[in-house]
C-alpha cells in the first residue's frame, strides 16, 4: 500500500467511524419512535449494545459452540464420534503426560511467580533504588516467549564431560560441584522444571508490578499503627500486609494459573514436547495442525476451557468484591 | 516446521554465531557464490516459449517457506520468467507452510502455486483432487527422460502428474576431514568403514559426529540415517512400502535400520558423550567437531550443502582440502547400493490459468534448471544440467553423484503424512535416549500409522 492510500484510509476511518456511529444511533431512535416512552427506555440499551453483541456472538460464542460440537465429531468432522475424543483424553498415555505436566506448570509457575513477585515487591519497597530493581525484573516481560526460550537454550547448553561447558548453568554447576554436566532439557528429572523456570523468569515481572502497586495502596497509618503496637516485620507481614494484599494476590494467582495452562511457546521452542515435556497447549497444536484431528483437538480445547472457567469465575468474583469494598 | 529445505540457512546462522563468538580476528572464509551470466537470456527464451510466445502478464501467487539469501537466490531463478512473460511472481513466505496451506485450501483461497518441501503433503493433496494436473501442459516424454523416475512418481497420482521438483539435495553423504580421516576412501562397504571406525574407537579417537537437535524438528538427522539404512539394507521396494504405511514399523527391516543407526549414535566410543550429547547437539554445530581441538570426530553424515557451508562459515576450511565426501557405502546385499536419497521442494498448482500453465512449463525446462544450478544454493532436479555448470567443486561432485545414481528416492520423512513424520522424529530421540525401549517405540509408531494414513 502506498503512503497516500494509507493516509486516505486513516482519514476515512477517523471521520467514518464516528459518522457511522451517530448514523446508527439516529436510526435506532427513528425506529424506536412508534413505541411508548417506557418500552423505548427498555429497548434502547439493547439496541445500542446490539452491534457489540452480534460481534461477540459471531467471533466468540459461535466458535465456542462449534468447538463443543466438533469435540463430539470424528477426526475430519464427517460423522459423530460420541465420547471417543474425550475417552482419548482419559486413556492415552501421551494425553496423560501432557495433563500431568500442565498441572505441574500451574502449581510451580503460579507459586514461583507469586513468591518471587511478593519478595521482590516487599524488599524493593524498602530501598531507594526501587525503580531500578523493578525495571530489571520487568525487563524479561518485554521479551517474547520465543526469544526468551532461545536465550535460555544457551543457558541450558550441554557439552560432554571433559569439554568446555558453553552453557552458563553447566559452567557454574561443573565448577562448583565437580560433578558431570547435566543435560537439563533432556534429563526427565530436570527438564520440566527447567522449562517452568524459563516461564517464571518471563512472568515474575508482571506479578511484581501488580503486587508492588497494591503494596503502595496499603494505608501508611495502618502500618504505622502496627509498628506503634510493637509488631515486628514478620508480624507486620503476616497480620497486616498479607491480609491487605489478599485480593490482589488472588487475582494475580488466577491470571498466572491461566497463563500456565496456556503455556506453549517455551515448550515448543525448547523441547517440542519431547522427553515427556508436552503440555495441553502443545497437545492441542499437535492434534490440530499436525494430525489434523479436529475432534481430538476440539476435545482438548473444551477441556482447557472447562479447567480454566472456574479459575476465571474466582477471578471475576474477587474483582467484584474488590470493587464493592 | 523447519525442514530440509531450510537447513543450509540454519547452518549458516548457527555456524556464523559460533564463528562470531570464537574469533576476534576477521574470519577468512570462502565467498558466497553469486548467480548466472549468459544463462539468463536462454532462460528468458525458454520462458517465452513456455508462455506460447505471448506475454500473458498478470500475477502469480507463489507460497513457500524460504527467507533471506535462499529466497533471493530462488527469486533470481524466476526473474527471466517474469521478464519474458510479464507475469509478476508474488512470493508469500510462511514459517508454517503446512498449516497455512491447509487453512487456505479449507477457506477456498489456495495460492496459485505452492513450493512445498513436504512432497508427502502434495501427494496427499493430489489424491484428494485439490491439485491441477500438469501433464497435459508438458512434453511428458522429455520430462520422463530428464527427471529421475523416483521423483516423478512422487508427483504422480493415478495417471496424472501434479508436481515438479524445483531443486534437489543429495542426502546422507559421508563427510570427512581429509587431514584426520585415514580410512578406506571410498569404502566398498559399511562394514569396511565401521571396521576402521571401531579401530579408531579402540585407540580412543571417537570417529563420528552426530547431532540431532533442530528445534521443533529435532530428530530429523537421525531419521535420515535410518532412511539410508532402509535403502541400503532393505532395498527400494521395502523403503517405498515403509513410507507408504504398508510395511510395519515393527518389521525386522525397520528395526534393523534403527539398530544400525544406534550402533553409532548410542555408543560413547563412536560419538563423544553419546547418547546424551547426540540429543543435545544441534545438527548445525555438530560438524564443527571435525575442526575442534582436539578433533571430536573424523566423519559426519549430512546432505550435499555441508561442505560449502563449512567453507563459508568456518575460518580456514577450504573445500576438498579440509572437507570432502564419499557416497554412503553399500551395507548389505539385500539393499540397493547405488540409489541415493534426496530432498527438495516440489511445486504444484491449484489453478488452471495461462499464468500457472506457463509457469509450470518453464519449471520443466533445462534452461530453468541451469539457473537453479548457477544459484550456488541447490542442485537442479532436472538431470540435463551438466555438472560443470555448478560453481564449486563439491557441488560438481554432488551433481555427478546425483546424475549417476541408478534411481533416486525422496526422503521418507518428507513423503510420509506429517503426523507420521513428527512421530518418527520423536521416536528417533526416544530410541537414542533409551535404546532398550526400541520394541515399544516401534509399536507406538505402528499405532500412529493406524490413524495417520487414513486421511
Amino acid at each position: 500500500m502506498t503512503s497516500t492510500t494509507t493516509a486516505l484510509l486513516a482519514a476515512g476511518v477517523t471521520v467514518g467511524v464516528p459518522v457511522a456511529l451517530f448514523g446508527y444511533l439516529w436510526t435506532v431512535e427513528k425506529l424506536l419512535t412508534p413505541f411508548t416512552e417506557r418500552t423505548r427506555r427498555r429497548l434502547r440499551p439493547w439496541a445500542w449494545l446490539a452491534p457489540a453483541l452480534i460481534l461477540i456472538g459471531v467471533f466468540l460464542f459461535y466458535p465456542m459452540l462449534n468447538t463443543l460440537l466438533l469435540s463430539f465429531r470424528s477426526a475430519d468432522s464427517g460423522r459423530w464420534a460420541g465420547l471417543a475424543n474425550f475417552r482419548y483424553l482419559l486413556d492415552d498415555a501421551e494425553a496423560h503426560s501432557a495433563l500431568r505436566n500442565s498441572l505441574m506448570w500451574v502449581v510451580l509457575l503460579t507459586a514461583g511467580c507469586l513468591l518471587f513477585g511478593l519478595a521482590i515487591a516487599l524488599l524493593a519497597d524498602r530501598v531507594r533504588y526501587e525503580v531500578g530493581v523493578k525495571s530489571i525484573v520487568v525487563m524479561p516481560t518485554a521479551v517474547s516467549f520465543v526469544a526468551g526460550a532461545v536465550i535460555w537454550k544457551f543457558m541450558f547448553d550441554y557439552q560432554p564431560a571433559g569439554y568446555a561447558q558453553t552453557g552458563t548453568l553447566n559452567a557454574a554447576w561443573t565448577t562448583v560441584s565437580r560433578q558431570p554436566p547435566v543435560a537439563w532439557l533432556v534429563d526427565t528429572s530436570t527438564n520440566n522444571s527447567a522449562l517452568i523456570t524459563v516461564g517464571i523468569w518471563m512472568t515474575t515481572g508482571f506479578a511484581t508490578v501488580i503486587i508492588s502497586a497494591a503494596l503502595k495502596m496499603v494505608p501508611a497509618e495502618l502500618v504505622e499503627a502496627a509498628r506503634i503496637d510493637g509488631a515486628n516485620s514478620r508480624q507486620l507481614l503476616r497480620h497486616v500486609l498479607l491480609p491487605q494484599l489478599r485480593p490482589t494476590l488472588t487475582v494475580v494467582a488466577t491470571l498466572l494459573a491461566i497463563s500456565a495452562f496456556k503455556a506453549f511457546d517455551v515448550v515448543y521452542v525448547m523441547t517440542n514436547g519431547n522427553y515427556h515435556t508436552d503440555v495441553i497447549a502443545n497437545l492441542l497444536y499437535q492434534q490440530l495442525f499436525i494430525n489434523q484431528d479436529f475432534g481430538r483437538a476440539s476435545a482438548v480445547a473444551v477441556l482447557l476451557t472447562a479447567v480454566i472457567s472456574p479459575i476465571l469465575a474466582i477471578n471475576v468474583r474477587t474483582l467484584r468484591r474488590e470493587g464493592r469494598e | 516446521m523447519i525442514r530440509i529445505g531450510w537447513k543450509p540457512t540454519a547452518v549458516v546462522l548457527g555456524s556464523a554465531l559460533l564463528v562470531t563468538a570464537c574469533s576476534s580476528s576477521a574470519p577468512k572464509t570462502a565467498p558466497v557464490p553469486t548467480a548466472s551470466g549468459g544463462l539468463v537470456a536462454a532462460a528468458q527464451a525458454a520462458a517465452s516459449t513456455a508462455a506460447g510466445g505471448k506475454r500473458p502478464g498478470g500475477t502469480l501467487d507463489l507460497m513457500g517457506e524460504l527467507t533471506g539469501a535462499q529466497l533471493t537466490a530462488y527469486l533470481a531463478t524466476l526473474k527471466p520468467f517474469e521478464d519474458a512473460t510479464g507475469i509478476t511472481v508474488k512470493y508469500e513466505t510462511t514459517a508454517d507452510l503446512f498449516a497455512v496451506l491447509q487453512t487456505r485450501i479449507s477457506g477456498g483461497k489456495p495460492p496459485d502455486v505452492v513450493s512445498d518441501p513436504s512432497a508427502g503433503q502434495l501427494q496427499t493433496l493430489a489424491q484428494q483432487g485439490k491439485l491441477t494436473p500438469i501433464d497435459s501442459w508438458l512434453n511428458m516424454g522429455q520430462v520422463r527422460s530428464q527427471f529421475p523416475a523416483g521423483l516423478l512418481n512422487l508427483g504422480t497420482s493415478g495417471s496424472h502428474l501434479y508436481g515438479l521438483f524445483y531443486n534437489t539435495s543429495v542426502q546422507n553423504l559421508v563427510w570427512y576431514d581429509p587431514k584426520t580421516y585415514t580410512g578406506p576412501n571410498p569404502p566398498t562397504s559399511w562394514a569396511q568403514l565401521q571396521t576402521w571406525a571401531t579401530q579408531q574407537a579402540a585407540a580412543g579417537h571417537t570417529p563420528w559426529c552426530v547431532g540431532l537437535e533442530s528445534g521443533s524438528a529435532s530428530g530429523w538427522p537421525g531419521a535420515a540415517w535410518i532412511e539410508q539404512f532402509m535403502l541400503r539394507q532393505a532395498g527400494t521396494a521395502a523403503y517405498d512400502s515403509w513410507w507408504q504405511g504398508k510395511l510395519a514399523w515393527s518389521s525386522p527391516q525397520v528395526k534393523a535400520a534403527f539398530q544400525a543407526f544406534g550402533q553409532v549414535a548410542t555408543n560413547p566410543r563412536m560419538v563423544v558423550g553419546a547418547p546424551t550429547s547426540v540429543l543435545t547437539t544441534s545438527f548445525s554445530t555438530s560438524p564443527n567437531g571435525l575442526y575442534s581441538k582436539p578433533a571430536k570426530c573424523s566423519l559426519t553424515v549430512q546432505a550435499d550443502w555441508l561442505g560449502n557451508t563449512l567453507a563459508q562459515t568456518v575460518p580456514g576450511v577450504t573445500p576438498v582440502n579440509d572437507i570432502d565426501f564419499f557416497a554412503f557405502p553399500a551395507v548389505s546385499s539385500t539393499g540397493d547400493g547405488g540409489v541415493i536419497e534426496t530432498s527438495g521442494e516440489m511445486l504444484a498448482t491449484f489453478r488452471d490459468t495461462p499464468q500457472t500453465e506457463a509457469f509450470m512449463r518453464y519449471l520443466a525446462t533445462p534452461q530453468f534448471a541451469a539457473m537453479v544450478a548457477s544459484s550456488g544454493q541447490w542442485l537442479a532436479a532436472n538431470k540435463t544440467v551438466p555438472a560443470t555448470s555448478y560453481s564449486t567443486v563439491l557441488e560438481q561432485q554432488a551433481a555427478r553423484t546425483y546424475d549417476s545414481a541408478p534411481d533416486v528416492r525422496y526422503t521418507a520423512q518428507g513423503s510420509m503424512p506429517l503426523a507420521m513424520e513428527t512421530a518418527f522424529f520423536s521416536a528417533v530421540l526416544d530410541y537414542v535416549k533409551t535404546p532398550a525401549h526400541l520394541d515399544a517405540i516401534l509399536a507406538g509408531l505402528d499405532r500412529t500409522a493406524a490413524t495417520a494414513y487414513t486421511k
